[in-house]
């Protein structure tokens, strides 16, 4: 074999295309700036304060209570649990829902009900979050265990924190209202706050409520993403947050709010609207409004540094928060 | 501005020029290190992100950012190698594409490809840049450190080994026939 033979033959193995995913991934992973300091105080206290400020001069659009989000669903036929995911004081939420998030849902597994959820500080790469699960001891009674964040689940490189506080296994069921905290400082507080009834959750009567039922994500047509285990996500405004992306977040009402454009329409049970000139469509289970067929309004950001993708709904952008019904 | 230095702080813009300017050579060059894309994503993204570490050895002075990057994705790649439990299975899943009407076109990819593959590391590299990304021998030398004799030579032991092993595959008249065992 003389020397162009073996090139030719060399070049028979082709290599295929770099695939597009990898410039975004390695967009997501670009450090983030380091945090600023000032006046002594620590970012998230700067960012409240900013976006507090902001929030006046746009108009007082942000809701003001202090739920980043919510998720609820049946542990069994007599039992349904809601979870809202809370932050104190107020100002201190601008800046959690600023941050990732994630949760597994729960899976029935050894008689027990098991999940884990924590919130994702992209600045410290630290993970605020626990590990619990509900062990079945008769009908409609569950022990209800908080552990430390289970390292498996995480998304992202980066320590866990250390539980918030610890909490002894209880037992509950329908009626039982109890917290668990992802973070505290001071007077800083996140924390899920479940609630235990017999009948299902009911929807608040707000018309301007958008209700992500099971959520999957089309892009032109494909699909792109399934509910991540989000039985519902809902709020004032529910977010699409796309790893690649950026966050998409949805409202019916806007109230003034110029960031957000009309982009598309929610009708029974999808929502599509268009955005960085591609098509999207979330389709639901359930109609995803109260009220009918309805304008939608979008907001595009494009400034934040995902670590996972998911489906998220609260009173402002939010943590993506859910949980599967078994 | 430099594109490093401007992404070293914390110029996203600059990072991702730098990775448009010089992802291309740097999968392939993955890809054809590792036999696989999904590997080959990894190592170059890491490659890149290496850039703006504090540890980061670059030197402007000393070498030209693509060579640096060359051999960034070299280290991934042997990093990847030796913690791989099943290292001899390496070359056993090389990504080929082979449509069926291309049968015979795509054996030999696989073969080729498996060849490369089983070239001790420090010819497969040489050879890759050599043959596959035309990298002149000086840059491949401050790729792989090592002198530009030391390159020519293994760029040489490649391609005899090369030779042996496709001898068998070699073009025939009637295109390309396997027509003895090896």
């Amino acid at each position: 074999m003389n020397d162009t033979e073996l090139d030719d033959m060399l070049n028979t193995w082709k290599a295929p295309e770099a695939p597009a995913s990898m410039r975004a991934g390695l967009q997501s992973r670009f450090p983030a700036k380091r945090p600023l300091r000032l006046l002594g105080l620590r970012p998230p206290w700067i960012l409240a304060f900013a976006a507090a400020a902001g929030a006046l001069a746009v108009g007082a659009t942000l809701v003001q209570d202090e739920t980043l989000g919510s998720d609820s669903g049946p542990w069994d036929a007599g039992t349904h649990m809601q979870r809202t995911r809370i932050v104190h004081p107020f100002l201190a939420k601008f800046a959690w829902s600023n941050m990732g998030g994630l949760s597994t849902g729960w899976q029935w597994q050894g008689g027990k009900f098991a999940g884990s959820v924590y919130m994702f500080d992209k600045s410290s790469r630290v993970h605020y979050g626990y590990t619990w699960n509900a062990e079945l001891l008769a009908a409609g009674q569950y022990r209800f265990t908080v552990l430390p964040l289970d390292p498996s689940v995480l998304r992202e490189e980066g320590p866990v924190a250390p539980l918030a506080r610890p909490l002894s296994p209880a037992i509950v069921g329908p009626g039982s209202r109890f917290e668990v905290d992802l973070y505290t400082s001071g007077n800083e507080r996140v924390f899920d706050r479940y609630e235990l009834s017999g009948q299902p959750v009911p929807k608040p009567d707000n018309p301007d409520l958008i209700t992500l039922t099971n959520p999957q994500l089309y892009i032109n047509g494909a699909f792109a993403l399934d509910s991540g285990g989000v039985a519902e996500a809902r709020g004032d405004r529910v977010f699409v947050q796309l790893r690649n992306r950026g966050e998409y977040a949805l409202t019916l009402d806007p109230r003034g709010d110029t960031r957000f454009p009309l982009a598309g329409t929610a009708k029974g049970n999808t929502i599509e609207f268009q955005a960085d000139g591609d098509e999207f469509r979330i389709a639901c289970t359930s109609p995803v409004t109260s009220s009918g067929d309805r304008a939608v309004y979008l907001y595009v950001r494009k400034d934040v540094n995902l670590g996972s993708s998911g489906f998220g709904g609260g009173g402002g952008p939010g943590p993506v928060v859910g949980g599967k019904p078994q | 501005m430099n594109l490093v230095k401007a992404a070293r702080k914390g110029g996203e813009d600059a990072f991702l020029r730098l990775f448009d300017e010089h992802r291309l050579p740097l999968f392939r060059f993955a890809f054809r290190l590792t036999g696989s894309a999904a590997d080959a994503e990894d190592i170059v993204q890491e490659s890149f992100l290496g850039l703006l570490r504090a540890e980061c050895l670059y030197d402007p002075r000393r070498a030209s950012v693509r060579s640096y990057l060359f051999g960034a994705v070299r280290n991934q790649a042997l990093k990847r190698q030796r913690h791989r439990e099943k290292a001899d299975d390496a070359a056993g899943s090389v990504d080929c594409r082979s449509p069926e009407t291309e049968a015979m076109h795509a054996e030999l990819e696989d073969t080729v490809a498996r060849a490369v593959m089983r070239l001790p590391e420090n010819q497969r590299a040489v050879l890759i840049l050599a043959h596959y990304e035309q990298i002149p021998l000086a840059e491949i030398a401050q790729v792989m450190e090592i002198e530009v004799g030391a390159v020519k030579s293994r760029l040489q032991r490649a391609r005899a080994s090369l030779k042996e092993v496709l001898a068998a595959y070699a073009p025939r008249k009637d295109g390309y026939e396997r027509y003895g065992a090896r």
